[in-house]
């Protein structure tokens, strides 16, 4: 994990190296005096050579100095900090929705392979993984929101600062056009993970034990079939945070993903840097812990 | 030994070895209804993409400001945008375009995995240094990478996206030229050649490549899938492609303003992108379970 | 000490609630205070310190944190703001300006000479829009806690208007603030003004909120356009930043916003027959669309090749595209719109919405043109420029013009706009970008020298020298009509027509921006609006 990380931070580094020319010049903009330019390079130390550069960039990572903000004047951590609320909490619906559409779909589609649910759910599902998510965005966007004015359409404010818990709501159009998506991948990974679990031999001992179907799901199936499942959600970590860019940006959403849009636009580089960063670690942190994981559901495998 | 049974199972025979290529094709496509159906919707954007301009009523670029926001009718079957534009025709220009980026994405993809990913397979202490930085590649969610590299290429171009998504996907191929490259090495004939002292390239070109063909087509067809979605969402985010090139992301974004007065703006081009993503991915699928089910579990 | 505050403030709100139970009694639909008033505005701002921001968006929230020395009141006169009065000695060169007493700035400090002298030089040093007036100043002083005097080397008619503009304007600011900032933006916190309200917290990517300034010393005036009395009746006023106009547009008709700022005009259908939202149209003064032209080198420099440029243009195509509906848009060839003092009659004849290709084919080759391209930069995120742009490119090509449309984000397209590095080489020839008008035309963007465009003709710089010197209005409106003429000969930009702005409001908004009680001026302000 140490060295992932460190991988992480090394890539980002090289990708910032890749700005065309001088990043002092490109960040001051043409109209920058040349006086100016030189002091930037000075406070940022591009002036040392890049092993320096790269040991203190390495360093003030962990310090959690991720630079300042060249549209905002103000530290990058602290502007990231900021949106994250929005981010985690519609990371959170989302994956509910993941799970909580994704994983029964695909238990349903196990129990009865074959048949006319099984069928239109796996067509559902494929159609689902299709679908891009800022299109169902703005399709949920202009009938829910737009026509039935069931749910805001847009725009969050944060529940902390408010203690307002009825602000989720304007989450739930987002959560679902993202998770959506998401649901579809896990319904299908959990149905051929449980028809593979289902087949297998201690199943139907039980079966002939004369155990009722659902307590077998629940007590044997699931555990042996949650394996491949928690993989594909972690993987959904990726996918969630991806769909996030377009589906905050979207519903106007106060997040990171739309943060990385605006900050892309306005080419607000250590802005980027310090998004592209904190959401590698993030990743290599969560594939740590679902390798933990692992080790915990099934005893025979071991963490190395 | 038993090489014969061994290489029966092994990736790349089935369809370049047996007797009929065209026959096998098609039984490979009839065998399930889904897969003939992701065929022919395939079949039926290539022919747009292909044919293009010819069969579009309208230019697609062609400004009409006195048919502005009309919604679908006979003349403008899925409606016009705030130009006076026409969906159908834009969206079919789009088709090309689309197929293009996903093409050029792939290659990039292919161009940068296919050696890295043997010699990785092949020599280990290569192998071990170059995958640990291509896992911590993939460590950076795709649209986050692909609008940083935007952003570090600066201007919106048809090449700048290119290697923005392709630079997503080429390590997700290395990983799967790995693996595959790793499994194969330990094959009997591979050790033999070895063994004989043929030199290292001959073996990796004559022996590994051709045995690679199946995981890299299923692995480019998912590639294909995903960057055309990819590239979509940086044309909806309006950092892709030059806004004025009809592109089905591009429709989709300059819709948004217009998405409760005229939905066939962004309606129309949506569907053409799933219908092509779907079929790609289905297409992905079959090719995966009949080339070589056992890949299922690297990718 | 902290006694006479309270004892302060007590009279103060005693007074404001006076005032607020007298204007009640007027009906169960005057003016009532408390309430959040939330407005959605369509981009967020980069600082709110508006010496060293020109943007419409800082402006917004800014306008009711920051006051400066003078303010424009509804027909863009410029009024005494932090003074109440001044004057002009009989050479013209000497002016004297007499503070209110009793302002107190957001931190409790009284507003003093000390201040506006420090605010003053700041602003003469660094801020974006000072250059044109300070460049006269020989002498700034003050003569006492409540009088400055402003000594210049020769007349200049706008030095009002410089002083009551606010985009790179010289807001007042306490002492102590601008000396720390020096050619440093102030942040926000630090954002301490003397306006009804006061800053609270920006939530980057969010809102910004701004509360009632309990301290706040009106002007005596009465109400007109930013200038006289501005009651705060909101407890707070919540900016949040909603770029995605349908956002805006359901953010509204749900009730989420009680203002919503720039919606496209093609949207209005959408609202039309909802009795809760109120579409307001402003048609006064309108924003004027602008192809900006590279006067400096190049191509652009051919007068004649320009003139066979506007000759191709179908304006109202162009103002079609741009704007929608023609309800939203009216062709103007005039720099300024009807109604407003400057407006000149009989602009651009001959030229202006000609919409002839043949004709402007013709011309290009009688101008020597060769087929070279015209480079039109626009930015994607500008969507009526972009819409524009397309449509003008369209039109060009079918005069034969060999166009090349290059279309890049907000940030590089001004980065390319305004680049100086290279005069040998532009980087373009037109650019599309919007302007709202401006009280003066000393103002006009077009005609400084130092703005991309470039516009620095010998005939151009006499003009330009003698509409400053004249201080009369009907012989400066005479120079401008010579300008505008000028224009026309040597075309150093489009116009391409004037455009109304759509924004929405909640029907139980009182007073509200945009309504006849608060006319539309350069930006909304909601001082003087309440909660029904």
């Amino acid at each position: 994990m140490l060295v992932s990380t460190f991988l992480v931070i090394t890539i980002t580094f090289v990708l910032m190296q890749l700005i065309p020319g001088d990043p002092a010049a490109v960040m001051l903009g043409t109209n920058a005096t040349p006086e100016q330019i030189e002091q930037l390079r000075t406070t940022w130390g591009l002036n040392q050579p890049i092993t320096v550069q790269f040991y203190r960039y390495f360093t003030n990572f962990f310090k959690g100095d991720l630079g300042e903000s060249l549209f905002h004047r103000q530290p990058v951590l602290y502007i990231i900090g900021q949106r994250a609320e929005t981010s985690i909490l519609l990371g959170i619906m989302a994956l509910l929705v993941v799970v909580g559409v994704g994983i029964p779909a695909g238990t349903i589609s196990a129990l009865k392979p074959n048949s006319w649910t099984d069928n239109s759910l796996l067509l559902v599902a494929l159609a689902g993984a299709s679908i891009p998510s800022f299109w169902l965005g703005l399709m949920l966007m202009t009938v829910v929101a737009g026509k039935l004015h069931l749910l805001p359409s847009s725009g969050f404010t944060s529940i902390l600062a408010t203690g307002n818990l009825a602000n989720l709501k304007n989450l739930i159009l987002p959560a679902f056009s993202l998770g959506f998506v998401n649901a579809a991948l896990v319904a299908r990974t959990s149905r051929s993970s449980m028809l593979d679990v289902l087949q297998a031999d201690y199943i139907t001992t039980a079966k002939a034990k004369g155990l009722s179907d659902w307590i077998v799901i629940i007590k044997h199936a699931f555990r042996n079939a949650s394996i491949p499942i928690i993989t594909v959600v972690s993987f959904t970590f990726a996918s969630l945070v991806s769909g996030a860019v377009v589906t905050e940006n979207v519903f106007a959403l106060p997040g990171v993903g739309n943060l990385i849009v605006q900050s892309v636009l306005k080419r607000d580089y250590p802005v980027i840097q310090g998004i592209m960063m904190i959401v590698a670690v993030l990743y290599v942190v969560i594939n740590f812990v679902t390798d933990l994981t692992y080790a915990s559901l099934d005893p025979r495998i071991r963490y190395r | 030994m038993d090489t014969k049974g061994r290489s029966q199972d092994k990736p790349g025979r089935d369809i370049s070895r047996s007797p009929g290529l065209i026959a096998s094709l098609m039984k490979f496509l009839t065998k399930r209804k889904i897969t003939l159906l992701a065929a022919l919707i395939l079949a039926a954007f290539l022919f747009i993409a292909a044919t293009g301009p010819h069969i579009s009523p309208f230019g697609a670029d062609a400004l009409n400001l006195s048919h502005r926001l009309q919604g679908p009718n006979r003349t403008h079957l899925f409606g016009t945008d705030n130009f006076g534009r026409d969906i159908l025709s834009r969206a079919l220009s789009g088709t090309r375009i689309t197929l293009l980026l996903g093409l050029s994405i792939s290659a990039f993809a292919l161009a940068l995995g296919l050696p890295i990913g043997m010699l990785c397979g092949f020599y280990d202490t290569f192998g071990l240094i170059v995958m640990r930085f291509v896992d911590a590649m993939m460590a950076f969610p795709a649209i986050i990478l692909a609008l940083s590299l935007m952003a570090i290429l600066g201007k919106p171009g048809i090449l700048n996206v290119i290697i923005a998504v392709g630079m997503v996907w080429a390590p997700r191929m290395v990983r799967v030229v790995y693996s595959s490259t790793l499994s194969l090495r330990e094959n009997t004939y591979v050790e033999a050649a070895r063994a004989l002292g043929m030199q290292p390239s001959r073996i990796l070109v004559r022996h590994i490549a051709i045995n690679l063909l199946s995981p890299v087509i299923v692995q480019a067809t998912f590639t294909f899938a995903f960057s055309i979605m990819e590239v979509a969402a940086l044309n909806f985010l309006g950092v892709g492609i030059p806004p004025y090139i009809a592109s089905w992301g591009g429709m989709m974004n300059e819709g948004r303003t217009y998405i409760i007065r005229a939905p066939w703006i962004i309606l129309f081009p949506g569907i053409f992108l799933a219908l092509a993503v779907l079929s790609f991915n289905l297409l992905g699928d079959a090719l995966r379970d009949r080339l070589d089910p056992k890949l299922r579990r690297i990718m | 000490m902290k006694r006479r505050w309270a004892v302060c403030s007590i009279f103060v709100l005693s007074l404001v609630l006076l005032i607020g139970a007298g204007l009640s009694v007027s009906g169960k639909d005057g003016p009532r205070y408390g309430g959040t008033f939330q407005c959605a505005l369509a981009s967020e701002p980069g600082k709110l310190d508006m010496q060293m921001d020109t943007g419409v968006a800082a402006s917004i929230p800014a306008r009711h944190i920051l006051e400066g020395l003078f303010s424009f009141d509804e027909n863009y006169a410029p009024q005494p703001m932090l003074a109440f009065n001044w004057e002009l000695d009989e050479t013209g060169t000497v002016a004297t300006f007499y503070l209110r007493r009793g302002v107190l700035f957001h931190s409790g400090k009284e507003m003093k000479a000390e201040d506006v002298l420090a605010s003053l030089n700041r602003w003469g040093e660094y801020g974006l829009t000072s250059k044109a007036l300070w460049t006269h100043v020989v002498d700034l002083v003050a003569l006492d806690d409540y009088t400055i005097q402003l000594t210049l080397d020769e007349p200049f008619a706008p030095m009002t208007t410089y002083l009551a503009n606010i985009y790179g304007g010289p807001s007042i600011y306490p002492k102590e603030i601008v000396e720390v900032a020096g050619d440093e933006p102030i942040t926000p916190e630090n954002v301490i003004g003397t306006g009804p309200y006061k800053f609270v917290e920006w939530k980057a990517g969010d809102y910004i909120l701004l509360e009632r300034f309990a301290g706040y010393a009106s002007s005596p005036a009465p109400a007109s356009g930013f200038a006289g009395e501005k009651v705060a009746y909101f407890d707070k006023l919540q900016f949040f930043f909603v770029a995605e106009d349908n956002a805006r547009l359901v953010g509204i008709e749900a009730g989420t916003y009680d203002y919503v700022v720039n919606i496209p005009n093609d949207l209005l259908v959408n609202v039309e027959g909802n009795a809760d939202v109120v579409p307001i149209i402003t048609d006064h003064p309108p924003i004027y669309p602008i192809g900006l032209i590279n006067n400096r080198t190049g191509l652009m420099t051919n007068s004649a090749l320009k003139r066979a440029i506007i000759t191709a243009l179908d304006m109202e195509a162009i103002m079609l595209a741009g704007y929608g509906d023609p309800t939203f848009w009216s062709l103007n060839p005039s720099y300024f719109a009807p109604g407003i003092r400057w407006y000149t009659e009989g602009a651009g004849e001959g030229l202006y919405n000609e919409a002839d290709p043949n004709k402007a084919c013709q011309m290009a080759a009688d101008a020597g043109y060769n087929n070279e391209a015209i480079r039109i930069i626009v930015a994607q995120d500008m969507t009526a420029q972009y819409n524009q742009a397309l449509v003008v490119a369209d039109q060009l090509k079918n005069a034969g013009f060999n166009i090349d449309l290059q279309v890049y984000d907000k940030a590089t397209f001004f980065q390319i706009r305004n680049s100086r590095d290279d005069p040998e080489h532009p980087q373009w020839e037109i650019a599309f970008s919007f302007y709202s008008t401006t009280p003066d035309p000393s103002l006009v963007l077009m005609l400084n020298p130092a703005y991309a465009g470039w516009w620095d003709t010998p005939e151009i710089q006499t003009l330009r020298d003698e509409l400053n010197k004249i201080t009369d209005f009907s012989a400066r409106h005479a120079k401008w009509e010579e300008i505008i003429t000028l224009w026309y000969e040597q075309i150093p930009a489009i116009k391409f027509g004037d455009a109304f702005q759509l924004h929405l409001m909640r029907a139980e908004i009182g007073g509200g921006y945009g309504t006849p009680e608060n006319p539309p001026m350069l930006s909304p302000y909601f001082w003087n609006s309440w909660k029904k």
